[in-house]
């Protein structure tokens, strides 16, 4: 076993006869989600790269598609109740996968369409949003995707 | 405010529940110091969790009850970051006491908690300056703040807030107005007179009634009122074609210095937020726009909203049930058109973010353009600008299909008008004369003219609405600029300090985006005249540290003291004269030399600019140019080498006289011959001043007093040349490194030479 998640989400990574703390970045999270994770030291040292999750034994990879879960979570917007411009910022009411939630962009920050044909939008706190299938609302965002 | 922005944006409350609070104070008997809330729970769904920091102690409240937390000694804090959701738990050896999921929005509340709680468990006293609310409120509206511009200002109100720009030119404005309503009233005449012509005259002719003579002289006097009429109407024309365009100009000219000089006003993290492309658009183009709307679409629509008026009140008054059976449809049509209005702006929107994105790659591809020469990418920069190219006139097209489907629509229905006009008028015009419903020829002929009349205006209305449009989201750009405010709050920096070149870093905490602290906790302090090497590796916060002490952005926390004052009182202008910078890839504008050495010193005088350039090491080869220091430069400087810019910049910088000198990465852009002698020209420079230089190699620091390793946000070592190579840490490292390298180089130029013979 290669690698343990603790309660708190943080990564463990076995490595000269011990356990270490330490955090994986996936070198493409928006191009190549599922290839490619470097598995950093404390230090920000790379200790390890993850060339795909195929590559991995079947605990290990399912412990990182655990911890990915969380490393990567984006929330999912199922439904928009209203997209409002207003001077400097565009304002969303959505229905995410986990509940009802209200952000912010940019004007300027338009929803981007992934390779994957998903859309992702950054709000103005980090906080990003994917978009696969709408229940409601597709005609709201469809004036903001191009 | 801050509670008009929660209670208008977030799905969060401004603050601790009053319930939470009171049982914090009462049943606790502490203080709240500082709170924040965890919006995620373990499973990553929403929800509402309060982690407070009491004087005494901490709690965790989930908006009823209040549990307080114990721990234990030697916990640590350990913060887990995801893309969105992040973890802060209190651990003791491997067990966790206490986890808190949050999302990015609590970022900065949470990383603040992180550092009071590592002081708390430090022993340390934890001091906050604010109150509890207001750092709540404040840490979580400030990215919103820095691009809300003014939640006041509603959309519909863009056009009013244009039309106010008309104000200062009433002269023009009344004179346009006016050419504008006499035209629409003289438009009305020829209609008139034409029907009048033929039941006056015409026709008692034809029936016998009225004699030849007698008809020509009547006649004569009709023809010349028309004559009169079609002078007056382009006299009126002209008078308002006149008058508005240059009101327009004038509007545009106010707009784009309004534009331009708040632009200049503006902090850095504007700047670091906007594309350069964008915000170039927004003072030409769009003020362009905005001239057109000015100069002809006020007008335009305001002549055609008052002829429709008008021209339903002449054809109801000529007709009853013929005028109300052409004026009825006519709100329906206004209607529609303000519907096609909003779809169009939406569409507009799209388009500019397009254009946006074409003036994006201009600005990219033609000032690297040496960069896309030197790797042979010109291709790639062709297709990348063709494809932008074909989403615009994409988007663009979309825009001239919704127009052109909807305007032949929009006439078809005014036809469908007229012809039932005719279907009603054709039983009555052949009718009795003087019977029921009889309509005479002249008033139809007169009807049928100002019918011809009627379309026009609904016509334009259905242009303009298109110029209106694009007048509005233009305006509404340019306001969104013009409404962003500083995020730097400068009402305290008033005072006017000579700088003496002592400064001092207090736990500065700073974040450009309010998410990742790139400085975490900085302390230092810097005598007068003292030199300090600022070394690490790229993305440190070196150069975030000279960017604080010139004051482009403010500190997330902390105080940063010059000569014992709080930056934020001193006024920024007169600080930031007394502080010059050379950097690395130094800008010099389109101009001459001593314009750009002048650049921070228009008045010097002549031989000062020449000495300033001599100590630069400058001087020889400014003399080198046909024109001397009236040679002009291109628009980033291209005409001079790396090295020769770089020696203006330092004369710039010498003309400036400044006390603080910041070296950014001076020489690390030229090759060794020419480092020397900008190297030799800065040695002059630094003399009696207090100088913070940032370098890469280390061999150009060699004269610094102490020198700060900075490593991710964070003072990693500090002391002189010496002390730092025998402590053997991260500088020792880096020396080590670069020696190895020259050693390398050297050896590979030793190996080179020794080929070639």
């Amino acid at each position: 076993m290669l690698f343990k998640i603790a309660k708190n989400m943080e990564l463990y990574f076995f490595q000269n006869q011990s356990w270490a703390p330490v955090d994986l970045k996936p070198c493409f999270p928006n191009s190549f989600k599922d290839k490619y994770f470097s598995i950093r030291d404390k230090d920000g040292k790379e200790v390890y790269l993850i060339e795909s999750l195929a590559q991995l034994e079947e605990i290990n990879r399912k412990t990182i598609i655990e911890y990915l879960k969380f490393k990567t979570f984006r929330f999912e917007i199922v439904g928009i109740h209203r997209i409002e411009e207003d001077f400097g910022v565009r304002h969303f009411e959505v229905k995410t996968n986990k509940g009802d939630r209200n952000f912010q962009t940019n004007l300027d920050d338009w929803p981007t369409i992934q390779k994957d044909g998903s859309i992702l939008i950054d709000d103005l706190f980090g906080d990003q949003y994917c978009i696969y299938n709408l229940k409601f609302g597709q005609k709201l965002i469809s004036d903001y995707i191009s | 405010m801050e509670k008009l922005y929660f209670n208008k944006y977030l799905k969060q409350k401004d603050g601790l529940p009053t319930k939470v609070r009171q049982i914090i104070e009462i049943e606790f008997k502490d203080t709240v110091l500082f709170y924040a809330m965890a919006d995620l729970d373990e499973d990553l769904m929403i929800s509402e969790f309060w982690i407070i920091l009491g004087r005494e102690s901490m709690y965790t409240s989930n908006g009823s009850g209040v549990n307080k937390i114990y721990c234990k000694k030697g916990s640590k804090v350990v913060e887990q970051l995801g893309t969105v959701a992040n973890t802060l738990s209190i651990c003791h050896e491997k067990e966790i006491s206490v986890c808190f999921w949050y999302s990015q929005k609590q970022n900065v509340l949470f990383a603040q908690l992180k550092y009071l709680l590592e002081e708390r468990l430090k022993g340390s006293e934890v001091c906050i300056s604010s109150d509890a609310d207001s750092i709540y409120q404040q840490s979580i509206l400030k990215p919103l703040m820095k691009n809300q511009s003014s939640s006041d200002v509603k959309k519909n109100k863009v056009v009013w807030r244009l039309l106010g720009y008309l104000l200062p030119y009433k002269r023009e404005l009344i004179l346009g107005s006016l050419g504008a309503i006499f035209t629409t009233i003289v438009s009305l005449l020829p209609a008139y007179i034409s029907g009048r012509l033929i039941d006056d005259i015409i026709k008692p002719v034809q029936d016998g009634n009225l004699g030849a003579n007698e008809a020509l002289q009547i006649g004569w006097v009709l023809i010349i009122g028309l004559t009169v009429t079609y002078f007056l109407k382009e006299f009126f024309i002209w008078v308002r074609l006149k008058k508005m365009s240059i009101l327009g100009e004038k509007v545009a000219r106010d707009l784009r210095t309004e534009l331009f000089n708040h632009i200049q006003r503006l902090d850095m993290s504007f700047f670091a937020n906007k594309q350069t492309g964008s915000i170039i658009s927004r003072v030409s183009s769009d003020t362009d726009r905005i001239w057109d709307f000015v100069a002809f679409g006020i007008v335009e629509v305001s002549i055609s909203l008052i002829t429709l008026t008008s021209l339903a009140l002449v054809l109801i008054s000529l007709d009853m049930q013929l005028g109300l059976i052409m004026t009825i449809p006519v709100p329906l049509m206004i209607f529609s058109i303000f519907k096609h209005g909003q779809r169009m702006q939406k569409m507009f929107l799209r388009c500019w973010r397009k254009w946006a994105e074409l003036t994006g790659v201009l600005s990219d591809a033609i000032p690297g353009i040496q960069v896309v020469k030197s790797f042979n990418q010109e291709d790639r920069e062709i297709k990348r600008f063709g494809e932008k190219n074909e989403a615009t006139v994409e988007e663009f097209n979309n825009v001239h299909e919704a127009w052109t489907s909807f305007w032949p629509l929009l006439m078809a229905s005014i036809h469908i008008v007229m012809i039932s006009v005719w279907v009603v008028a054709m039983p009555r015009l052949v009718g009795t004369p003087g019977g029921v419903g009889y309509i005479s020829a002249g008033t139809f002929v007169s009807f049928m003219l100002y019918m011809t009349m009627f379309s026009q205006p609904i016509e334009v209305i259905g242009q303009m609405a298109r110029m209106l449009n694009r007048a509005t989201s233009s305006a509404y750009r340019i306001f969104e600029i013009l409404d962003t405010k500083s995020a730097m709050d400068e009402s305290t920096s008033v005072e006017h300090h000579k700088l003496e070149g002592e400064i001092e870093f207090k736990n500065v905490i700073f974040s450009y985006d309010g998410v990742r602290n790139v400085l975490k906790g900085i302390n230092f302090s810097i005598k007068k005249g003292e030199m300090i090497g600022l070394v690490g590796p790229s993305g440190s916060g070196k150069s975030t540290i000279t960017k604080l002490i010139n004051r482009f952005y403010d500190v997330s926390s902390g105080n940063i003291l010059i000569d014992g004052k709080e930056l934020k009182n001193l006024e920024v202008g007169f600080l930031r004269k007394q502080i010059a910078v050379v950097h690395q890839d130094p800008y010099l504008f389109h101009g001459s030399l001593i314009d750009n050495i002048r650049y921070g010193n228009e008045k010097a005088d002549l031989i000062e600019v020449i000495n300033a350039a001599k100590i630069a090491n400058a001087h020889e080869f400014i003399m080198g140019f046909k024109d001397a220091y009236d040679t002009v430069v291109g628009e980033r400087g291209q005409t001079l080498s790396g090295g020769e810019r770089q020696r203006i910049s330092i004369a710039r910088a010498i003309l400036n006289n400044p006390k603080l000198l910041i070296l950014d990465e001076a020489t690390s852009a030229v090759d060794t011959e020419t480092e020397r002698k900008i190297q030799d020209s800065l040695d002059k420079l630094i003399e009696g001043r207090t100088v913070i230089a940032i370098a890469h190699r280390l061999s150009t620091l060699r004269k610094a007093n102490r020198i700060f390793v900075i490593k991710a946000g964070e003072i990693a070592e500090e002391g002189t040349h010496h002390e730092l190579m025998e402590t053997k840490g991260e500088y020792r490292k880096l020396q080590d490194m670069q020696t190895e390298m020259f050693n390398l180089m050297h050896g590979k130029e030793e190996k080179g030479v020794t080929d070639v013979v």
